[in-house]
């Protein structure tokens, strides 16, 4: 069952939390929704699951418009942030909640309830309330319940929040192993960047209720459509300076405040425009005088274990970079850098959009090639 | 089905009896108010009559004397010896135990049902030497036993109601005191603030709100209510300690003047719905409303 | 000496006076206190003794140990004249309209509650700013009116009448207070609830419900509470000797007596209290909340 939203915007009294949403999701893809807080994230599951109904345009499933179709129709499963367990009933009570609610005899409701607690291997602690367990715990009994019905699509609204860091990591792994072996449409809101590299098939990036990118995690690291992609994904962020372009024959120089530097491609924008240049941390090298672009004098050593974070100043701009442990480095040292220039963005001032890459890679390019997994 | 129909239809039993038991009251009220309907219950228009009846009736002053009387210092009573237990129960006694069992035992007048409740006061003022009072005096005065009850029907009641109210002001002001953080009491301390200092500082602020809606709230209940005195006195001797209202339900109820006593309280509801209004401002009303997540 | 014992004498030194200042200012709190509340402990240490004893010296102390003020457990008091009804009947009637009147205005309040809290519809904040107006309003100065309703409705003199009449003046307060409870139940197990199969009233009544429980309870006590202590309206708007009370049973004692008989008195106001003791013990907690929502009695 594809999943649609056509034009989709939902207004709560006088603030616009979604405008104008228009995506596809396949059958069977993973996708993270990831984003700042508040820009519209829960919001979207929200009307997914039908507990807020659209202000304008139309949800589909399938090809059938569902905007009024209520909740308990919707054949959804559903984990919040907090898990909202029932805290009055067992745990066995509430995978089979779902069940009971479809009127299935009680014998093989609690023999299906069992089944999934024990596909996310609760199957120990079925008599317990849901006080009685861990962190982790209660959020797989909140899955269990959400796959026990068979869902056709299954939402997750920040379901890792409010683990550990390890345990994020393990349930994450199986998290992701489950929905592949059900093949279950999953939409999944985070905030955690790494978290959604880490599990979705295709990531949507939103800001102040639009899309901004819907792509692969590769494709979004890699050409990111303008600078706000650029600059939420990746850790540490990537570096912004800014420059402008001068036209000169077969390519251009970009020209900043104390470097500039020859690229062997061409724009169709005007001359001297202004703009802005992205250069990931790990794209920029430690060179000698004579074969550096960039100029800088250190004003921060960060030890990371492999490698070694350093901040430094090219006059008034921060710049970060990356430097083996073997470099013997100091503060106050002024060091010279060279770009990847395969690597860099260059950003248009006016609009953040990206001006190298943008015509190369098109939406329906990156979809074909992931398409159903 | 349209949205509103649920919810409407699980405020209904809601709606009903307030419909049956404030609505239509306060218009039948205000409609008997113009007529001089008695034992024999027919509606009788007599215009403006009841209210010059009132305005000319030998007890007029005695009895708006009274309530002037009665309501200013049983009020005083409500707030400031509330505040006093509440005080002392929650601010100056640290201990969360002690603080409580005193508090505790203030509740003990308001959860007493009313008829008992003023069963122990009349042992208190028993006319008689077997009475509380008059145990205590002539013990330290040696006096002769007083009828309490006869020779001071406006303090006896006062103190009653006094003692009642009492316990609803400690209860606000004391949970008021309690929401305030520890710290800001040892800061002050470090500071060497004196004891007025932190009491007009500290404490003042964060009850001004909580004393100012008790107030409110015990006078619209002080005007209108009786319960205590129709027990304790009944409004005597004679008209010595009869209020307003009460006087409005011995019309009603004794002389069987449905009309008369109508007017009467007619006068009381017109004020309670002014101070309802003043309550109404003074509650924090939109933190009250969330509105509906589920569309 | 080093820096860190020059650090520390400081408030070593300081806190001793400060101990003692407080100390001194605590047990005058409880002094004062205590003298204030002691009234309130001799009236009912006094309810106590004087209902098992036959005589007291100085109005307090017992002289002599005895049942027979609990007599009318067994037999039919005589108040002057008149033979007063068995106090099992009026006791029986007396958890008849406490009991009914728990349930009448426990289902109503909860469902309102619900509505106002959880449910959009037209009108509501029309309805919250009622809820707390009625709330506040003094119902008692409509007395004379409400006789009126009662009586053309048929239910003058019947527990019946008294019972609908109290759940009206209760339900704004118990809808308001359970309000409260239904405002902190997370909307996300609603929501769990609605995605789970539920509709409305299914996710209300399976999962929302146990949730307010202590809510329920609350109001279920205060209710009952206020429905065996209630006089007024029992004393207006009642009259046969079959409908009555523990209330007016006791204000007939009261008020028919010449030479009060406390002992009588006492031991039959104790019989009254006794649930009334038993809930003061068992749930303070709920019966402070309650009063923080305004009681309204004077
Ligand atoms: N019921 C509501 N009424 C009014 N405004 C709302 C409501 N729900 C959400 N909003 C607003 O809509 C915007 C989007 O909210 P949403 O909850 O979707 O954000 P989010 O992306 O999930 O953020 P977070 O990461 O913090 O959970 C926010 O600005 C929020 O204030
Ligand atoms: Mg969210």
């Amino acid at each position: 069952m594809n999943i649609r939203f056509e034009q989709v915007s939902k207004q709560f009294s006088n603030h616009m939390a979604i405008s104008d949403l228009n995506f596809t999701i396949q059958d069977g893809e993973f996708v993270c929704l990831l984003g700042p807080s508040g820009c519209g994230k829960t919001t979207t599951l929200m009307m997914l699951a039908g507990l807020y109904q659209p202000t304008k345009g139309n949800i589909y499933f399938g090809d059938q418009v569902i905007n009024h179709l209520e909740p308990k129709d919707r054949n959804i499963g559903m984990v919040f942030q907090s898990y909202a367990l029932y805290p009055h009933m067992t745990v066995r009570d509430n995978i089979a909640f779902p069940l009971k609610q479809q009127k299935v005899p009680k014998k093989i409701r609690y023999g299906r309830a069992e089944k999934t607690a024990r596909l996310v291997r609760l199957e120990n602690y079925l008599d317990r309330k849901p006080s009685q367990l861990s962190g982790g715990q209660q959020q797989r009994v909140a899955l269990a319940r959400a796959l026990v019905k068979e869902p056709n699509l299954l939402l997750l609204d920040e379901p890792m929040s409010n683990l550990d860091a390890r345990l994020k990591i393990e349930m994450r792994d199986e998290l992701r192993q489950l929905q592949k072996q059900l093949k279950i449409t999953t939409i999944m809101v985070t905030h955690d960047q790494e978290e959604a590299m880490a599990m979705a098939d295709r990531i949507a990036i939103l800001d102040r209720g639009e899309i901004q990118q819907f792509d692969t995690p590769e494709q979004l690291f890699a050409y990111p459509k303008n600078v706000f992609v650029a600059r939420f994904l990746g850790n540490p962020p990537m570096n912004f300076l800014d420059a402008e372009i001068i036209h000169e024959l077969d390519g251009m120089i970009v020209h900043g405040e104390g470097y500039h530097f020859y690229l062997q491609k061409q724009l169709h924008i005007p001359n001297k425009t202004k703009i802005t240049l992205g250069i990931r941390p790990h794209d920029l090298q430690v060179v000698s005088e004579r074969r550096g672009i960039f100029s800088a004098v250190v004003t921060n050593i960060e030890h990371l274990g492999r490698e070694k974070l350093l901040s430094a100043t090219m006059g008034e701009q921060p710049i970060r970079f990356f430097v083996s442990n073997d470099q013997k480095i100091k503060y106050g040292d002024r060091i010279y850098l060279s770009p990847n220039l395969e690597a860099i963005h260059i950003f248009s001032k006016e609009t953040g959009e990206n001006l190298l890459w943008s015509r190369e890679v098109s939406y329906e390019q990156v979809e074909g090639k992931t398409g159903l997994i | 089905m349209k949205k509103w129909v649920l919810p409407y239809l699980m405020l209904t039993p809601f709606l009903l009896l307030v419909l049956l038991f404030f609505v239509t009251p306060v218009v039948i009220t205000t409609i008997m108010a113009f007529t001089n309907m008695d034992y024999s219950m027919e509606w009788n228009f007599i215009g403006l009559q009841n209210f010059e009846k009132i305005v000319s009736d030998p007890n007029f002053s005695q009895i708006v004397f009274n309530t002037f009387i009665y309501v200013g210092f049983t009020l005083l009573i409500n707030v400031f010896f509330a505040l006093l237990l509440a005080l002392l129960s929650s601010y100056y006694i640290p201990f969360e135990q002690s603080g409580l069992f005193f508090r505790a035992l203030w509740m003990l007048p308001r959860i007493t049902p009313p008829v008992v409740y003023v069963l122990l006061w009349l042992w208190i003022f028993d006319a008689s030497e077997y009475g509380l009072l008059n145990t205590l005096t002539s013990f330290f005065f040696s006096n002769d036993p007083i009828a309490w009850l006869i020779d001071h029907p406006m303090t006896a009641i006062i103190l009653v109601n006094g003692m009642v109210g009492a316990s609803f002001g400690m209860i606000i002001f004391s949970s008021a005191i309690q929401s305030i953080p520890r710290d800001l009491f040892k800061a002050a301390q470090v500071d060497g603030a004196s004891e007025w200092s932190v009491f007009k500082d500290i404490i003042l602020p964060s009850i001004k709100w909580p004393i100012m809606f008790v107030t409110v709230w015990q006078l619209l209940s002080l005007l209108t209510s009786y319960e205590y005195i129709l027990l304790l006195t009944d409004g005597g001797p004679v008209f010595e300690s009869e209020v307003w209202p009460l006087y409005s339900y011995h019309k009603a109820f004794k002389n069987l003047e449905f009309g008369y006593g109508s007017a009467l309280s007619l006068i009381l509801v017109i004020i309670a719905i002014l101070l309802t209004g003043v309550l109404l401002k003074l509650f924090k009303f939109n933190r009250m409303i969330q509105s509906s997540r589920i569309e | 000496m080093d820096i860190g014992s020059n650090v520390t004498p400081a408030p070593k030194m300081k806190s001793p006076t400060l101990l003692r200042k407080s100390h001194r200012k605590i047990i005058i709190s409880y002094i004062i206190l205590t003298f204030l509340s002691l009234p309130l402990f001799f009236m009912y240490l006094w309810l106590f003794l004087s209902s098992i004893s036959s005589e007291m010296v100085a109005g307090i102390i017992p002289k002599q140990i005895t049942f027979e003020n609990w007599r009318f457990l067994w037999e039919n008091v005589e108040v002057g004249s008149r033979q007063l009804p068995s106090i099992w009947l009026a006791t029986w009637n007396t958890l008849l309209l406490a009991g009914g009147l728990t349930i009448i205005e426990v289902i109503i309040s909860v469902m309102a509650g619900y509505a106002l809290s959880r449910m959009e519809f037209p009108g509501r904040t029309f309805f919250l700013r009622s809820v707390i107006l009625l709330h506040a309003f003094p119902s008692v100065a409509l007395l004379i009116a409400v006789f009126y309703v009662l009586d053309t409705l048929g239910l003058i003199d019947t527990l019946w009448g008294v019972m609908l009449v109290k759940a009206a003046l209760q339900i704004p307060m118990s809808t308001y207070i359970i309000k409260g409870f239904f405002d902190d139940v997370p909307w996300d197990v609603e929501w769990s609830a609605l995605i789970d199969g539920c509709n409305r009233i299914k996710a209300w009544y399976q999962v929302v419900i146990p949730l307010v429980k202590p809510g329920i309870a609350a109001i279920s006590i205060f209710s009952f509470l206020a429905g065996w202590s209630e006089f007024l309206l029992l004393y207006t708007f009642i009259f046969d000797d079959q409908n009555i009370t523990l209330a007016t049973y006791l204000q007939k004692i009261i008020g028919d007596f010449q030479m009060v008989d406390y002992g009588l008195l006492t031991a039959a106001g104790l019989f009254y209290m006794l649930p009334v003791i038993f809930f003061f013990i068992f749930t303070q907690k709920s019966l402070m909340q309650m009063n923080m929502g305004g009681n309204k009695r004077v």
